[in-house]
């Protein structure tokens, strides 16, 4: 199982709000697909999956914050 | 930071989105970055999580007068750009800063040094993006980031008509909006503008302009 992290976005910057999933758990998704969108400060950041796989689980909804770090979904490998 | 400039003149906003997002993956390739210039008809925008109570007229009225409202995937609340604003997409490859916020306040500078050139004096507004004339706002800015290329970017209000800003409350704010125009009293040269624009945008990046 991989875990899908929010990326270090800059000094100063420590959470995020989650905008938009591109995909629904159950979705196979190829490596540097666009996962999740993330707001900071006036910024969207697409996070990208790092992995062939399949996405098991959102654990950040949309319009909830995370922090830079903090695990916000898993994909398990196909 | 190798970088053309790309002028697109007078463009729908959907078409320069479509635009910007080709030119991403362009830099993808070649990592040359772009810096497209331009100028949208009527249009009012609103970021991901922009709340359509910013909307201070019904949407039909919009419909009467030919302005579209579109929803994009950039940060901010709700904006508007048209004739006399001069709009910067930065498609650049963000690769050796990897920081969102030294990019947007890099952008901020550019914009503030632009202003000073022409003789008007800017500044940030603690806790807001963008840049502003004392209590009134100038230029928005608002970006996306794909695989550390950014997309969007800034309005400048050189002579925009400021009353579309009165149909919306811009970026969540009770704000006014001012333009370079207003602030001068003269209409300013948009060619002179954009001229200083991008030799201050490669002073700020470092970049070096190719064809």
């Amino acid at each position: 199982m991989n875990e899908i992290r929010v990326p270090f976005l800059g000094d100063g910057i420590d959470k995020v709000i989650v905008c938009h999933w591109h995909h629904k758990p159950g979705d196979v998704i190829a490596q540097g697909e666009d996962l999740v969108e993330v707001e900071a400060d006036k910024a969207i950041f697409n996070i990208p999956c790092e992995h062939n796989g399949r996405l098991t689980k959102i654990l950040i909804a949309q319009g909830q914050g995370a922090l830079i770090g903090q695990v916000i979904a898993t994909v398990e490998n196909t | 930071m190798k970088c053309s400039i790309v002028d697109l003149g007078l463009i729908d906003y959907q078409d320069a989105y479509r635009f910007q997002k080709e030119t991403i993956q362009k830099v993808l390739e070649d990592t040359n970055s772009r810096l497209l210039i331009c100028e949208h008809r009527a249009v009012f925008t609103m970021g991901r999580k922009a709340d359509e109570k910013f909307l201070l007229v019904h949407p039909n009225d919009f419909v009467q007068q030919n302005i579209s409202v579109v929803r994009v995937d950039r940060g901010g609340e709700i904006t508007f750009h048209g004739p006399g604003q001069m709009v910067i997409y930065p498609i650049f490859d963000l690769n050796a800063i990897k920081d969102l916020r030294i990019f947007l306040w890099k952008l901020e500078e550019v914009v503030i040094d632009l202003l000073r050139y022409f003789g008007i004096v800017a500044n940030r507004q603690k806790g807001y993006t963008g840049v502003w004339v004392g209590e009134k706002k100038i230029a928005s800015v608002g970006i996306g980031v794909k695989k550390w290329i950014s997309y969007h970017g800034i309005g400048l209000n050189v002579s925009t008509d400021l009353r579309f800003f009165s149909m919306i409350k811009p970026c969540g704010l009770d704000v006014v909006m001012t333009s370079m125009a207003q602030e001068l009293g003269q209409v300013v040269d948009p060619a002179k503008v954009k001229e200083k624009l991008i030799e201050i945008m490669a002073s700020e990046f470092k970049l070096e302009i190719i064809p």
